[in-house]
């Protein structure tokens, strides 16, 4: 039987001004060797993680998001969360912004002006991996090659979307990238599926009660950095 | 390839741990009747080279969710009991273990090991390794609520009692170690002959000296 548990979308006005992606995972505490080096077994694959500090608000509407998100992401709740700009993504300026790759409002239409509110770049997959491989292809044709070690790129299976760190990376036949990926593939990826360039990850909050702080001053809500771990779905 | 020469492979020239780049990792077989689960020593859901899926036993926090006893050498012949403690899987296998002893009852569980090299992600290329078997004698369960860091939460626990295979040598016997007695028992299974007791008589009346 499949759990299928509730996923719930991250408020878009949260805005962390401190972000970090890492893919490491743990480790098993090993052994000593005869020169007294702790030797640690790394968790094979590896787990991603996300640690978020959010910035003080100063409206109501964000305020009060923040403070729902507080009781949200208590009791392992899962959180669909956008990766913001950082340098841990390519670069919009490596990718250019194409209409086609822009996204409509969700009844499907654009501004007056004819432009869309947001963009989501992508790239086919070239030939299909399994779930569990550290390794898939993509055609970046599209974009040239703009994929490098430690960007982050992320894959979408139905209602699921996973985020993968970038460890290696090489290109071939013209811009057909071997992309090394950590933590490795959840769910098998088909050819012709999208690799994401603005990836979104589903994580569970590992520090909810000691990182929800107040409302200071029944209006700006407090957070210590919030810390992520990958939900294994 | 066999696990030992893959090692080796991995292992290379490396003179210190930091040098290797592999992992070995235990798996567990549960054989339930009907519900066969597969668990492994990790994070996530783990792919053999057989294509069996091996759901990974460590929680987010790095918790060990499984609590597999060490199992020890049984070549003294003797069967110690084993409690393993299984994680909640699901509740469907849950349910399903709970209402029915007899899906644990004198089936294997059986330990294999997997050895993760460099790159290889979740997919082990090596077959899974055997490294030991033992007979489930039973299951029991126990549910209920707990408080944990200020949530409180609802935990189930199955518990597997299992022993070796030399469990049960310390019955009475049910045939006498001859070599007609064997014949005969090899007749009532179908079988022409078996002269596996016939080096029996030879021994008898003499003393062996064993280690000196």
């Amino acid at each position: 039987m499949t759990i299928t548990p509730a996923i719930y979308p991250w408020r878009r006005r949260l805005v962390p001004r401190d972000q970090l992606f890492r893919a490491g995972g743990q480790a098993l505490p090993g052994g000593r060797t005869l020169g007294g080096f702790l030797v640690e077994s790394p968790e094979p694959g590896g787990v991603s993680s996300l640690s978020l500090t959010l910035v003080l608000s100063h409206d109501a509407e964000t305020n009060r998001d923040a403070a729902w998100t507080a009781s949200r992401i208590q009791n392992g709740a899962v959180m669909r969360i956008p990766l913001c700009g950082s340098v841990q993504l390519v670069p919009a300026t490596s990718l250019g912004v194409s209409s086609a790759a822009q996204l409509p409002w969700s009844n499907g239409q654009s501004w007056s002006n004819g432009q869309n509110w947001d963009w989501n770049p992508s790239v086919p997959v070239n030939a299909a991996s399994s779930k569990g491989a550290a390794e898939v292809t993509a055609d970046f044709s599209s974009f040239g090659e703009v994929l490098e070690i430690g960007h982050v790129i992320g894959f979408r299976e139905g209602q699921y979307d996973f985020a993968h760190e970038v460890m290696d990376v090489t290109y071939v036949n013209g811009d057909i990238a071997t992309v090394g990926i950590s933590p490795p593939l959840r769910r098998a990826v088909a050819a012709n599926d999208d690799l994401y360039l603005r990836p979104k990850t589903m994580m569970t909050c590992v520090n909810a009660a000691a990182a929800a702080k107040t409302l200071r001053n029944r209006r700006f809500m407090v957070f210590e950095t919030l810390e992520f771990v990958e939900a294994l779905l | 390839m066999s696990y030992e020469t893959e090692l080796l492979a991995h292992i290379g020239t490396a003179t210190d741990a930091w040098d290797i780049r592999a992992v070995d990792r235990r798996c567990y077989f549960f054989d339930f009747a009907g519900y066969p689960i597969r668990l492994w020593d990790g994070q996530g859901a783990m792919t053999d080279s057989g294509g069996n899926e091996w759901l990974g036993t460590i929680d987010a926090s790095g918790v060990q969710q499984l609590r597999a006893p060490a199992v020890r050498d049984s070549r003294d012949g003797a069967s110690p009991r084993y409690t393993f403690t299984l994680p909640f899987i699901d509740s469907d296998t849950f349910d399903a273990l709970k209402s029915d002893r007899a899906l644990a009852e004198g089936r294997e569980l059986t330990c294999y090991r997997a050895l993760f090299g460099a790159g290889e992600g979740l997919r082990p290329s090596l077959p899974l390794t055997f490294d030991y078997r033992l007979l489930m004698q039973g299951t029991q369960f126990a549910e209920g609520l707990g408080e944990d860091a200020g949530n409180i939460k609802k935990s189930y626990t199955a518990t597997v009692l299992a022993r070796s295979l030399e469990y049960g040598r310390s019955r009475a016997p049910y045939g006498t170690y001859t070599p007609t007695a064997q014949r005969e028992r090899a007749r009532l299974k179908g079988y022409s002959d078996d002269t596996f007791c016939d080096f029996v008589p030879g021994n008898a009346l003499r003393t062996f000296v064993v280690g000196s």
